[in-house]
Order: C-alpha cells, then sequence, then structure tokens
C-alpha cells in the first residue's frame, strides 16, 4: 500500500514537472523593450517615432544637405575629389557618400515600415493617435523616397517616368531577405511618385492639424506638412494642379505665415546652448538645438559657420544690394577662424557655433513659390503667380515686379527660378531645382546620366544583379 | 565514493538479473542441493546488491537480490564465482554449509570500470560514447583551480591557462571551435547541476585605473598594444571550488556523449563528481602543502643608464639636452613588487557509508599567495554530501557546498605591467618618502606607481557561491529508478577597488560591483534497466529538467575623496552607478536515452534532448537534438575467446547533434522580437528628438534565426592487452558546425546593413590518442606511463556573404575567412631590418620587398596574409610514474605543438615612440649602427616610424605585422613529485590508517623556442577565440611544494 502511494505520488510529480514549461520560456531581456511593448503604450510608441524622426534627421543633414547645395557655384567649396565628385562628374558606386545617403534614408523608411505595419498588430493605444502615427510614418517614409528618388531616380527629375528609381521597400526588416527570388527590383520612377503622393494622401487622412505646442506642431508631421510636402513632389513630378490644390491647403492655414520683419527672425541667431525655436513661416524642420548632444554628438555636420564652405563672392554680388537676404542672412561666421577663407563670408542660416542650428526643411516661402510656380506652368503668365512672387521679393526688401514685366511664361518662370534660388540658397535642394528645370549645375558639361547618382555598388553585388545600375556608371 | 554510483547502477542491474537468474535455474539440470547464502562487503558488512554468483566452468548463475541474498542449486564441490561491480571477484567452493556468507574486497580496478554519464552511470566496457575521465588519485591537488588540473591530462580538452594570476581564468576547449559567437568552453555540471563556467562577460571584474592618454611624440595608434590598461580581470569560476572534494570528472567529447545536454553540448561536457562515504567506519583524512611560488621569468629592461642613453638617441627631436637624463637614479621596479608566494593550503574530510546513512564532509582553507608583492588569494571552501535510506527502496540525499574567496591580487598584472614599463630614473619615492607620483627627472611618462598600486591601492573580489543539491530516489520496481533533484548555484561577488589620490587621479577614486549569478534546476528521471532472456539488456533514461538563470550587476564608482583612508563609496565627492544589468533566461528539456546490448557483444544506443530556450522567441524555440551509437566488442566474440592476451577490443561510433545555446551568458539573447533600447550619444547623454528621448532599434525582429547546430561523427576503438598492462583508445571524429550564426551584409534597403544569419559553416576533425601502459611491474617496482595526444584542424567552411571578415585583424585581433582557421592570425609581412639603411623591410604579397610600411599605404588588408593558428596542431601531455616499494616518482609533461603566440610582451618592449616612455628590453641595445650592420633591430629614426606634427604612427611595434608572432610550440614538465607512504607495519602501531608525504615541483622545465617569458598564457581568458596573445601576461609560476597527507 505504501508503495503504492510512492508510486502514485512519483508518477504524478514526473508528470507535473512535464506539463508545459512554454510560458516559462517566455523571459525577454530587461535592459530592452521588445517590439510588442514598444506599440503597448503611447508614451513608448511615441519615443519609437521619435527615432524615425531623428533618423530621417540623420539622413538630410550633413553631405545629404551640402551636396545639392555645392553642385551650383554659389557655394565656395575646397576643390578637392571628397566635394567635387558630386559635380565634376567622376562620381562612382563606391563613394561613401553615395552608400551613406542610401542607406540613412532606407534607415528612416524601416523605421516607418516598422509603425505603418506592427500598429494594426500590437498597438494597444488610443485609436486616433494610433492612425495619427501612422500618418506620421507615412510622411517620414514618403519625404525619405522623395529624397532617394531626388538622388537616384534615373532622370526622375526631368520627367523620365519610366526610368528606374529605387527598390520601393514598404514592409519592415523582419529577417534577413537575401536569396535571389527574395530581391526587390528597382521601381520605376512612376511608380515611387506614385508611392509617394498615396502614402502622403493617406497620411493627411490620418495626421492631426497641429501637435498642441508650437514647436512640436513644427517638427511633426501635420496635415500642413503633408499638403507642403504633397507640392513639392507634384511639382517635381510635373503634375501642376495637383501641385496647385496640395499648396491651397497649406496657403489657407493661418497656423503658416511668411515673415514680414527681419529674416533673422526666420533664421535665428543660435547661441551656443539655444534651444529650439520655429518661426511661424515654418511647415516643418529638425529641432536640433533641443535634441541634445553637443559640439560632437547630434550635430548637423553643415561646414558654413567655420567657412570651410561659405557663400561665394559672385552669388553675392548678384544679389540686389537692399536684399534683406544679402543684409541679414550672410554674415563672417566663425571670428575665432583667422585662416581659412578669411575674407569670405557665409550663410546665417547656420551660424551656432556647435553645429546645431534647427534645419528648416518645409518653409511657406517654399510652397509660395510652388504654387507661383505651378501656376505659370498651367496658366502661363497670370497675375496669381506674380503676386505670389512678389510676396517673396516685397519681404526680402526687393521690389515687386509687374504682370507686364513678363513677355512670356518661360520669362516668368525664370523670374520665379531666380527667386527660388536666392530664397532656398543653402537649404539643401539646389541641385534637385536646377536639374528639374534643365538648368547647368556648377560644372556644365555634365550629361543626364551623369546628373543621378549611381546605385551604390554593394546593393547591386548583393542582389546578384537584380538591381541593376544608372546608365554611365557601368 | 563511486561506489555508490555503481551501487546505484548495480542495484538496477541486479533486480534484472534476478529475474535472469531465475529462468536460468529453472532450466537448470538437476542439482544436488539448493544453497542460500548472502554477499557483504568485506570492509562494512554491508549487503552487496547485484552480484553475480556463477558455477565456475558454466555459465549459469543467479545475482543476489537486495539484502545480497541469494540461492543456487549447485552440486558439492562446484565452485562458485561471485563477482559485483567494485570488488575483487571471489571463488567459494560449495562445501556441506547452509547458509554461506561471502564477504568481497573492494577493488580499486574495478571502480574504473564505471564512468559517469550525462544523468546517470555506466559500466566503461558498454559504453559507446567517447568519454574522457580522471579520477582523484590522479588530480594534482596543489593545483587551485579544476580546469588547470585538466590540462594535459585527457585527450582532446585543451586547457589555455591565461597568466599566473592567482583565480585568473582559463579557455577550455574541447575538440576546437565550436562556435565564433560565444567562448566555446564547455558546459560544466557538478553532481548533476549546470554550474556558471567560463564566460568572459560574467567574470570580468572592470575597474576603471587612471589612464594615461596616449598621445605620442611619435604618437601610435598602430602599435597601441591591445591591453594598454589593464583595468579589467576576468575570473575563473572554478577556482573557488575545492579540488579534493572531487572523486572524478568526466569529459564527453563526442556527440553521443554530449547530445543528452542538447542544446549546450557543442562545446563538450564536463561531468564532475563529488565524493561520498565509502567505509562503514568514519575515516578522517587531512592534507596540507605548502608551495613557494615563483615567476617563471622575469623580462630583461634597461637599467636607468641604458634607458637614458636609449631614448637620447631614439629622440633626436629634443637636441637640447637629454629629456630623460640618468640623474644617478636607478629604480629596479619589478624587483621591489617581486617577491616568492607562498601558498598554504589545508584539507580536511570525514566521511562514512553506514546502514542507513551516507556522508562526506570536507573544508579547507587555501592561502595563495601571488608573486606580486600584497597580492594574495583566499578561499574557504565547505562540502557536505549525504544521503539517507529511508527504506530499501527510497533514499533522499543532498550534495552541498558552501565556498568563499577572497582574490585581492586583481591589481598584480596592472602592478606587474607597470613595473616592466616603468622608466627605471625615476624615484621610487619623494623627498618626504612618500610614494613618488610622475615622470619626472622624464619630460614625460608613466606616472603610476607600482609599488603604490601594490601596497597603497586596494583592489580585490570577494566572492561566495553556493553550488547544491537535493533529491529524492524511489525504485517502485526492480527495474525502475525515479530521481527528482533540485540544484542551485548562487555565485555572488563583490568588487572594490580604491585608487589614491595621486597627480593623475586627485582625490583618488573608488569602484564597487556587484554581481550576482542565480541558476536553478530541477530534473526529473526515471532509469529504467533491464535484461530479457539473460541476453538482450536495456539501459535507459527518460527524463526532464528546467533550469532558470539570473544575472545581475550593478557598479558604483566614486571620486574625490577626503583622504586616501576613507574607503566608503558614498563619502566619495561625485558618485556614479553604472551599468546595472539584469538578465534571465530559462530552459526547459526533456531527455531519453536508450543504451541497448547484445551480450555484452553487440552495443547501440539512441539519445534524444528537446530543448526549449527563453533565448529563442516562439517560432525557432524548440530543438531536437538526436544521437546514435554502435559498439562491437569484438574481444567477447567467440573466436577470440581463446585469446588470453586479449582483454578488451572495441570498436565503437557515434553521429549525433548538438548545439549551442548563444552565450550562456550577457548578451546571448538572440530572441526574434525586435529589441528597443534609449538611444544615447557617444558621451552617454540621451538623445532626444525636441522633447521625447529616443527609442532606437537595436536588434530588429529577425524570425529566421536558427539554432547552430553541430553534428559530430566520431569512430573510435578501445584496445586493453595483457591483463591491462597496454591500455589503449583511439578515436577520430568530424564535428560539422553548420547554421552558424555570424553578422552578415543584407540589402541596406532593407534597413540595415549587417544583421546575423545561419549563414556560416565550420568543421573540427581531429583524432585521440590515450595510451596507458605498465612498463614494468615487479613486486617492488611498478613503471607506468600514461599517454595522450590530440590533433585538431578547424576550418571556417562559409562564414558570410563576403567569405571574409577582417575587422578585428584592423585592431590586431584575429580574422574569420573561409577555408582558414577561426584562429588565423592575419598580418602584414615583416621581413627584417635592411642592413644598409636601417629601414624595416616588407614583404608584399606579390612578392616583391618594401621600406614603406604597407599598413601607411590605401586599402592596406590588401597586403597582409594569413601567418598561423593560435590554435596548436597536437597537444597533449604524458605522465610516468615509478614506484619503488613505499616511494613513489612522478613526474608529468604536457607539450603542444605548431601554436603561434603573439609576443606582444616584446612589441611594448620595443616601443620607445609613446609619450609612455616605457622601459624597454635589454634587445634594443643592438640595435642598428651603420650600414652594414647587421640586426633586428632597425634604426631608431626609421622609414616605418613616420612622425607628424599631429602624433604619428610607428609601424615597427604595430600587432599588425608578424614581426612578433613567433612558434611557442612547447614541452614542458608541469609537475615532478616525490612521494613517501608510510608502510603498513609503521601504520599498523599507530591510529593512522595511512601516511604520506611528498616534494613537488611545477614548472620546472620547459623546453620552447618562443622568445617571450612563458608559451602558456593567453591574454584574453577565457576566450580560444581570441587566445594567441602575451601582452605582458604575467607568467606562470614557478614553484616547490612539500605536503602531507594522513589518514585515520
Amino acid at each position: 500500500m505504501k508503495n503504492l502511494y510512492i508510486k502514485i505520488t512519483s508518477c504524478f510529480c514526473l508528470i507535473l514537472a512535464l506539463v508545459s514549461c512554454d510560458s516559462q520560456l517566455d523571459l525577454a531581456p530587461t535592459d530592452v523593450t521588445v517590439e510588442s511593448d514598444v506599440f503597448a503604450t503611447v508614451q513608448n510608441a511615441e519615443q519609437a517615432l521619435a527615432d524615425g524622426y531623428y533618423k530621417l534627421f540623420e539622413a538630410s543633414v550633413g553631405m545629404t544637405h551640402l551636396i545639392p547645395d555645392f553642385s551650383l557655384p554659389y557655394v565656395g567649396v575646397p576643390d578637392i575629389p571628397f566635394y567635387s565628385d558630386f559635380y565634376g562628374g567622376n562620381l562612382i558606386a563606391i563613394n561613401s557618400e553615395v552608400e551613406d545617403i542610401w542607406s540613412e534614408y532606407y534607415e528612416a523608411i524601416n523605421v516607418a515600415n516598422v509603425f505603418i505595419q506592427q500598429i494594426p498588430l500590437l498597438g494597444q493605444y488610443d485609436e486616433t493617435t494610433e492612425l495619427q502615427h501612422i500618418g506620421e510614418a507615412k510622411f517620414l517614409r514618403a519625404y525619405s523616397y522623395w529624397a532617394l528618388l531626388s538622388f537616384y531616380g534615373d532622370k526622375a527629375l526631368t520627367g523620365n517616368s519610366e526610368g528606374l528609381c529605387v527598390p520601393l521597400q514598404l514592409a519592415p526588416f523582419n529577417g534577413a531577405k537575401v536569396r535571389p527570388e527574395d530581391i526587390k527590383p528597382r521601381s520605376t520612377n512612376d511608380e515611387v511618385f506614385a508611392q509617394i503622393i498615396t502614402d502622403l494622401t493617406e497620411a493627411i487622412e490620418d495626421l492631426s492639424d497641429s501637435h498642441g505646442d508650437n514647436v512640436k506642431t513644427r517638427v511633426r508631421a501635420t496635415k500642413a506638412s503633408a499638403y507642403a510636402l504633397l507640392s513639392r513632389v507634384q511639382l517635381y513630378k510635373r503634375d501642376y494642379q495637383a501641385c496647385v490644390d496640395a499648396t491651397t491647403a497649406v496657403l489657407g492655414n493661418s497656423v503658416y505665415n511668411l515673415e514680414l520683419g527681419s529674416l533673422r527672425d526666420l533664421f535665428p541667431l543660435n547661441d551656443e546652448g539655444a534651444t529650439s525655436s520655429f518661426n511661424d513661416e515654418v511647415i516643418f524642420g529638425f529641432p536640433v538645438s533641443s535634441n541634445g548632444g553637443n559640439f560632437q554628438f547630434g550635430t548637423h555636420g553643415l561646414f558654413y559657420y567655420n567657412r570651410g564652405l561659405y557663400a561665394h563672392s559672385d552669388f553675392i554680388e548678384a544679389m540686389d544690394p537692399a536684399d534683406k537676404r544679402r543684409t541679414e542672412l550672410l554674415f563672417d561666421g566663425n571670428p575665432l577662424n583667422t585662416t581659412t577663407n578669411v575674407n569670405e563670408k557665409t550663410t546665417f542660416k547656420y551660424n551656432n557655433p556647435d553645429s546645431r542650428d534647427d534645419i528648416i526643411v518645409l518653409r511657406l516661402a517654399e510652397i509660395i513659390l510652388n504654387r507661383a510656380e505651378a501656376l505659370a506652368q498651367l496658366n502661363g503668365v497670370n497675375s496669381e503667380s506674380v503676386s505670389l512672387l512678389n510676396q517673396i521679393r516685397e519681404r526680402s526688401g526687393i521690389a515687386p515686379v509687374l504682370e507686364s514685366d513678363f513677355a512670356s511664361k518661360e520669362a516668368l518662370l525664370t523670374a520665379l527660378y531666380d527667386e527660388r534660388y536666392i530664397e532656398t540658397a543653402f537649404e539643401g535642394r539646389s541641385r534637385f531645382d536646377f536639374i528639374r528645370t534643365n538648368r547647368p549645375l556648377r560644372n556644365s558639361a555634365l550629361t543626364e546620366d551623369q546628373k543621378t547618382f549611381p546605385i551604390p555598388q554593394r546593393e547591386i553585388d548583393l542582389s546578384g544583379g537584380i538591381l541593376v545600375q544608372n546608365p554611365g556608371y557601368n | 565514493m563511486i561506489k555508490n554510483l555503481i551501487l546505484s547502477v548495480s542495484m538496477v542491474l541486479c533486480c534484472l538479473t534476478v529475474s535472469f537468474g531465475q529462468d536460468i535455474t529453472k532450466a537448470q539440470s538437476i542439482k544436488a542441493i539448493e544453497v542460500q547464502g548472502i554477499v557483504l562487503a568485506e570492509a562494512d558488512n554491508q549487503p552487496v546488491l547485484g552480484a553475480t554468483i556463477l558455477v565456475k566452468g558454466t555459465v549459469k548463475g543467479v545475482a543476489s537480490d537486495f539484502d545480497g541474498q541469494f540461492s543456487i542449486n549447485v552440486n558439492l564441490g562446484d565452485i562458485l564465482v561471485v563477482s559485483a561491480l567494485g570488488y575483487a571477484t571471489y571463488e567459494h567452493k560449495v562445501i556441506d554449509e547452509n547458509p554461506i556468507t561471502i564477504a568481497l574486497k573492494e577493488s580499486i580496478e574495478a571502480l574504473d570500470l564505471v564512468t559517469v554519464v550525462g544523468y546517470g552511470v555506466q559500466e566503461k566496457r558498454d559504453l559507446t560514447g567517447s568519454i574522457g575521465s580522471i579520477k582523484a588519485k590522479d588530480i594534482d591537488k596543489t593545483i587551485v583551480s579544476i580546469d588547470n588540473a585538466l590540462a594535459g591530462k585527457i585527450s582532446g580538452v585543451q586547457v589555455i591557462s591565461s597568466s599566473g594570476v592567482p583565480g585568473s581564468a582559463t579557455a577550455i576547449t574541447i575538440r576546437g571551435i565550436s562556435t565564433l559567437n560565444a567562448d566555446s568552453n564547455p558546459l560544466i555540471v557538478i553532481d548533476g547541476v549546470p554550474v556558471y563556467g567560463a564566460n568572459r562577460a560574467n567574470n570580468t571584474t572592470g575597474f576603471e585605473r587612471g589612464v594615461i592618454p596616449g598621445i605620442g611624440f611619435g604618437g601610435t595608434n598602430v602599435s597601441n598594444p591591445l591591453r594598454n590598461n589593464l583595468s579589467e580581470f576576468e575570473r575563473n569560476p572554478l577556482s573557488m571550488l575545492n579540488l579534493n572534494d572531487i572523486e572524478s570528472i568526466e569529459v564527453l567529447k563526442d556527440a553521443y556523449a554530449t547530445a543528452i545536454y542538447g542544446s549546450r553540448g557543442a562545446t563538450g561536457v564536463i561531468l564532475i563528481t563529488t565524493k561520498k562515504g565509502n567505509s562503514k567506519k568514519p575515516r578522517v583524512s587531512f592534507n596540507h602543502s605548502t608551495t613557494f611560488s615563483d615567476p617563471i621569468d622575469i623580462p630583461d629592461v634597461l637599467n636607468a643608464e641604458q634607458y637614458s642613453e636609449i631614448y637620447r638617441l631614439s629622440n633626436p627631436n629634443y637636441s637640447n639636452g637629454n629629456s630623460f637624463p640618468f640623474t644617478g637614479q636607478d629604480s629596479n621596479w619589478l624587483d621591489n613588487v617581486i617577491r616568492t608566494g607562498v601558498t598554504k593550503n589545508f584539507n580536511v574530510s570525514l566521511s562514512a557509508n553506514t546502514d542507513k546513512l551516507n556522508y562526506f564532509f570536507s573544508a579547507s582553507y587555501l592561502d595563495q599567495e601571488a608573486y606580486i608583492a600584497n597580492q594574495d588569494f583566499k578561499k574557504y571552501n565547505t562540502r557536505l554530501n549525504i544521503d539517507y535510506k529511508i527504506t530499501d527502496n527510497i533514499k533522499i540525499g543532498a550534495n552541498a557546498t558552501l565556498n568563499f574567496s577572497d582574490n585581492a591580487s586583481l591589481n598584480a598584472p596592472s602592478i606587474y605591467r607597470n613595473a616592466v614599463l616603468k622608466a627605471p630614473n625615476i624615484p621610487q619615492f619623494d623627498d618626504t618618502g612618500a610614494y613618488f607620483f610622475g615622470a619626472e627627472p622624464n619630460i614625460s611618462g608613466i606616472v603610476n606607481n607600482p609599488l603604490a598600486q601594490a601596497y597603497r591601492d586596494i583592489n580585490n573580489v570577494e566572492d561566495d557561491r553556493i553550488i547544491g543539491n537535493i533529491y529524492a530516489e524511489v525504485k517502485p520496481f526492480s527495474w525502475l529508478t525515479l530521481k527528482s533533484e533540485i540544484g542551485i548555484d548562487h555565485y555572488n561577488s563583490e568588487a572594490y577597488s580604491r585608487l589614491i589620490s595621486r597627480p593623475s587621479i586627485v582625490g583618488g577614486n573608488a569602484t564597487s560591483r556587484t554581481v550576482e549569478n542565480k541558476k536553478f534546476v530541477i530534473n526529473n528521471t526515471a532509469t529504467i534497466v533491464k535484461v530479457f532472456n539473460n541476453v538482450h539488456s536495456i539501459n535507459s533514461v527518460i527524463g526532464q529538467s528546467f533550469e532558470t538563470s539570473k544575472e545581475w550587476s550593478f557598479a558604483t564608482d566614486a571620486r574625490d575623496f577626503a583622504n586616501d583612508d576613507i574607503l566608503d563609496i558614498n563619502q566619495g565627492g561625485v558618485v556614479n552607478v553604472s551599468d546595472p544589468l539584469l538578465r534571465e533566461w530559462a530552459l526547459f528539456s526533456v531527455f531519453g536515452r536508450v543504451n541497448y546490448q547484445y551480450d555484452h557483444k553487440y552495443l547501440a544506443g539512441v539519445t534524444y534532448r528537446l530543448d526549449g530556450s527563453s533565448r529563442f522567441a516562439k517560432n525557432n524555440r524548440y530543438i531536437g537534438f538526436p544521437s546514435f551509437s554502435l559498439g562491437w566488442r569484438v574481444s567477447n566474440e567467440n573466436f577470440l575467446k581463446d585469446a588470453s592476451w586479449l582483454d578488451e577490443l572495441k570498436f565503437r561510433g557515434s553521429i549525433g547533434f548538438a548545439g549551442v545555446d548563444g552565450n550562456s551568458g550577457v548578451g546571448g539573447y538572440y530572441g526574434n522580437q525586435g529589441q528597443y533600447q534609449l538611444f544615447r550619444y557617444g558621451n552617454n547623454s540621451v538623445a532626444q528628438y525636441l522633447d521625447s528621448d529616443i527609442l532606437q532599434v537595436i536588434q530588429p525582429n529577425n524570425p529566421d534565426l536558427e539554432w547552430e547546430r553541430t553534428r559530430t561523427l566520431d569512430l573510435g576503438m578501445d584496445l586493453s592487452l595483457f591483463s591491462g598492462r597496454i591500455d589503449l583508445t583511439v578515436d577520430y571524429y568530424h564535428k560539422k558546425i553548420t547554421n552558424l550564426l555570424y553578422q552578415s551584409a543584407v540589402p541596406w534597403y532593407q534597413g540595415y546593413a549587417l544583421q546575423d544569419q545561419n549563414i556560416g559553416d565550420m568543421e573540427n576533425k581531429g583524432f585521440e590518442i590515450t595510451l596507458n601502459t605498465e612498463n614494468i611491474k615487479t613486486e617492488n617496482f611498478t613503471w607506468t606511463t600514461n599517454f595522450n595526444i590530440s590533433r585538431n584542424t578547424n576550418k571556417i567552411l562559409k562564414l558570410n556573404f563576403d567569405g571574409t571578415d577582417e575587422t578585428g585583424a584592423t585592431f590586431g585581433y584575429k580574422y574569420f575567412a573561409e577555408g582558414l582557421s577561426a584562429g588565423q592570425f592575419f598580418l602584414f609581412d615583416w621581413d627584417g631590418v635592411d642592413a644598409l639603411t636601417g629601414n624595416p623591410v616588407w614583404n608584399l604579397p606579390d612578392g616583391t620587398q618594401t621600406q614603406t610600411p604597407p599598413a601607411s599605404l590605401p586599402n592596406s588588408s590588401q597586403y597582409r596574409k594569413p601567418m598561423g593558428d593560435a590554435l596548436p596542431d597536437f597537444y597533449g601531455g604524458f605522465t610516468n610514474s615509478f614506484t619503488y616499494k613505499n616511494w613513489n616518482l612522478e613526474a608529468f609533461f604536457s607539450f603542444s605543438r605548431g601554436n603561434k603566440l603573439y609576443n606582444g610582451t616584446k612589441a611594448l618592449l620595443y616601443t620607445y615612440t609613446t609619450t609612455d616612455a616605457n622601459n624597454l628590453s635589454t634587445d634594443l641595445l643592438d640595435y642598428w649602427l651603420i650600414a652594414g650592420h647587421r640586426t633586428d633591430i632597425p634604426r631608431f629614426e626609421n622609414a616605418s616610424i613616420i612622425r607628424s606634427f599631429f602624433g604619428g604612427v610607428d609601424y615597427t611595434s604595430g600587432r599588425d605585422s608578424d614581426r612578433f608572432l613567433e612558434d611557442a610550440s612547447f614541452l614542458r614538465m608541469k609537475n615532478i613529485k616525490l612521494t613517501y607512504n608510510l608502510p603498513q607495519s609503521i601504520l599498523d602501531k599507530t591510529f593512522f590508517r595511512s601516511c604520506s608525504i611528498y616534494a613537488q615541483g611545477s614548472n620546472l622545465l620547459t623546453f620552447t623556442n618562443y622568445s617571450g617569458l612563458d608559451p602558456e598564457v593567453s591574454a584574453f581568458g577565457s576566450s580560444a577565440l581570441i587566445s594567441g596573445y602575451d601582452e605582458l601576461t604575467m607568467p606562470q609560476t614557478k614553484s616547490y611544494s612539500l605536503g602531507i597527507n594522513v589518514g585515520f
């Protein structure tokens, strides 16, 4: 009898122990947050979304920002291959910036993709906020693809709709996909444009108008910033009516107003230790000053303050002496630099000694010019375009122009191009504006092929040739 | 003792034999009488279970039951042959006597016939796996740590000692490097409890020292030593256990032996079994040894005058007078910190095996002085192993050990290093008699004062560790044993470091680091042993195991103390908390093993283990590891029955799988859920986007990751001749690792540059030979030899997309490339010194030579070449033992051949271009003087030292050239020992049961071409992957011991 008990007990014990311990194995490391927890609370999700914005910031500054500017002669730049490769026609597919711009935007895209895919699966917070986060992620993705298209799309900016652009990666990383059947080929320019427009259109649905706080509203995506970006993308796509439509929503928004006073209110003096502040004209920007960091970490990597890069005197001389953009937005830069480019002036747009100025990505002046340009393309010389142009001229302190000053659509467009050139100089887009309007870059001998970046060689190698190189780089 | 293990096996075995015995009895032809009897152990009059009682000349027999009783039908005059595991065979002639009592004598040799295997024991003759074994009597008890005691003793086991620092780590590699992800250290199981073994991350005590900035007047980034400031110390988690408690160590090598440990078996398993009581009367034994240790050798460095002259010559920049003047002061720093370390070791144990109760109790104390002044290691161990038989078939027991160690020699490597490197023309004390910190009279140099470090700085780590298990064993049926056990390993350590105020650290600093490791394991097993029809026998176990581990650590540091006597961290001016870390993991397993044998002739086995690990997320969480084996004992075949010279000839083979469960400690989590952490800038401040902290992905979802899988094929042969005079074991193995987890390229457009992928494959091939011979055996004299040799060839078959990873090489570490060994050095080819110009000459891979250092050329890695392997071609050891009457002389040699060692010590002592202005090797006195001078030392200002305004690079002493890569093959007499055992005749007159005294010398003799101090060092502790660096690593000790063992 006693033995029987023992037998029963031991068998029971054994069975008990064998009963699934699976739940005991669901241990997560304690020093990290796992993805399901990231989307469990709105606080965590916001912090993870901040990573998306931060990655977009990292991808967009530094050489990504500088190259489109110094592709034109208004930027004084040391004549060394590091810079000249980008305007001299010597670019190769293993250039580290060609690689970095590509990989950094795709890192931002991956964060966006995680949000877009995982929130519906894992999200456990308020649905409106969830949708808004998805909208913000789509904005981040759209912006990244716009930049990639502008750099890498084969003649994407000159209407080559069937030209090859970049692979459209719309799902988050979920294990390495390196087998040939997993490799995504390059989509066409049209397909990428379409994806950007879809993302922005959907984002507009879900985004709110404001994030409460004035600064926050300007550093995170809103309906207005999505419309603003959409207007830029449509202009690049040459869908002028769509561009005009997109600008309407922005121009009618009372939150955004042209700065009519000093332009140094728009581009303020950023002393060391300044925190972010954005003028009413700013639609979207990166709050670099408030991001933490110091002279070493968290900087924008634009070398203007120390006059490593500077404003070329020809550019300055060509401007009206009364132009506030000449009188207010140029200065001597770092007074402690007494050795390099001593006699040159530099842009006041990046005046922080620690390279931690806030970066303006979208601002009203651009949208006004977008609308003016699109209307001119649609309607030729027209009063609204001229009046929009004058808004920019007058606030810069130069004489307005009249509709009658322009003999042709082309004349008006040229004036608009020139205005945009001066207005947005040093803001990291001139290369694209010049390419899309068929005007020569710094090196006028560049072929159309050379105006497009090569696809990083590593991507082509890893794809086993499924990704093909842009013409002229093989 | 092992006897108990044997008992448990034989208990099971016998029950079967009982049943088959009865069958046989029925089949017996007419026998005159039925004899009843009892088999007892002579030593304690305990019944012997499962003894086989055969009628001589027949194959008929029975077995004794639980009470040792048997009955058998015999004729008068028949001879009964009684044999049992662990006892000498006894013959009894049947006379008219009933019942009979048979008393069996213990046999030491017989004990060797049983081997501990995973979750059980097995008779050695039935083994089909490859298991190396070492018994208590063969373990050198003067060694502090178990792993060191294994070095050279077991084939296939390579033990790389790291240094001569007490309690420092070793790298144990069983049959080659098995993973590129974690250290290849084996799983260690003590009495069924898997314990925390070697693991760099888990056992390294970091303490930030006053770092001397390495900016040079010829500053060197390439030649910067790998371990510029040894501000960490990797402890050996096994050093705190007591070697005297160990009964046997089994090393599971092939897949059949290790597969039962599944996901942790790929790197091999070491099973440690501790002692039990083995005599009815309580036995006490006492050992003591005293050891005197010196470093094997110390470096030859310059005296102050030479130092001053060399630095004057090598720094023509300082033309206005010598910036390194000789002022008459000559400090021999090394002499002042080196001493003869004295180690005292006391051990006492008490044990007995009574009717119901078996116990083993021990206590030990070790005080080991390092050969660096004021640095020592103390440990205190106690153990109690106990089991109690409640009834004949219920037993409960516990094995527990409490250990405490205080290692105050963490500073030793740093003191040693500074004492070697510190300029000899710097005074030791200032005018007031206080320790002098600073480099004066030199323009720059090491400001630390090694004497102050030794005598004033405090630096120790206190560990306490409890390892134990409690079990209950029930035998509901004769063929079934159920066992449940709960085990723990609690391993806590507190490290404390206090540096006194000095110019580089005004106010001094202190660091305290607490680590708590807690492991908990439950094992439930059912052991089934059954014999059918006399010849078919099954010995199997099924079971389940659940193991959890929690690793927690925490550090605080403080600086700016009011005075040097304040120790409390809270009293520092600035107090920081750093690196709090908590990791948990769990492993749930089900396993089974079936061994079948036919008449001890044909053997076959299957094992299977299913592991589920918390480190993997649900998709790939569970994985099974099967293995299969076959054996054929040819010697039991009828056609060899008559070959009396042949004791045993067995062929065996196995194939099976095992795995690597990540790293057993920190960083071992590769779950497939995306993981996020706050993004911090390089200065550790949290990055924000406006006002929001940034939660950044640090590891994306990677759900396709699979377990690394190791498939091992083993073919072996065991041969024993002439009544055990010759014992030979040969094994060949091929171990192929697939699904090797390694970072490989993914297209950037997927969001990442590199991710872990299961692309890689690696293999280890090799053979092992163990040969034990009894060369001479006469009544008074015996000479025995034990010899083992192993060869392992490692090759990376596939690695990543690129097929090579040179990342490590750029820092001077190893690199991995397909087709080469994982221990490969990848270096620039230094040719020598051009006698005409005094410039270094380099060989380029295309066969040309250049005086431009290739490392300075763009895309320089194309000029590197694989230059040899840190892992040996062959290694092993041999012991010769001579016994004459009561005297025994034993000499143990270990050897290693074909391994390369980077002599970073030499590189450092050849570097005169940094602001450290360290002392130099006397070799430099033969520097190149004039054209035509043939020497290995280039002109001081030569073409490979490129100075610029901002510093420069010294390419002559970089770890990226083969200038200092040397062959470190060695043959070393690890141990020679002379023992005198007091003769029985004298003992009989005393109350001593046994008494022996011995004198021993360790590391007295080394044959090597290695020009450094000691070929047996490794700067990176337990990592075999980055072994092969001597970076001013403290050499091993050369020591003399005297000891006494007494039993009563």
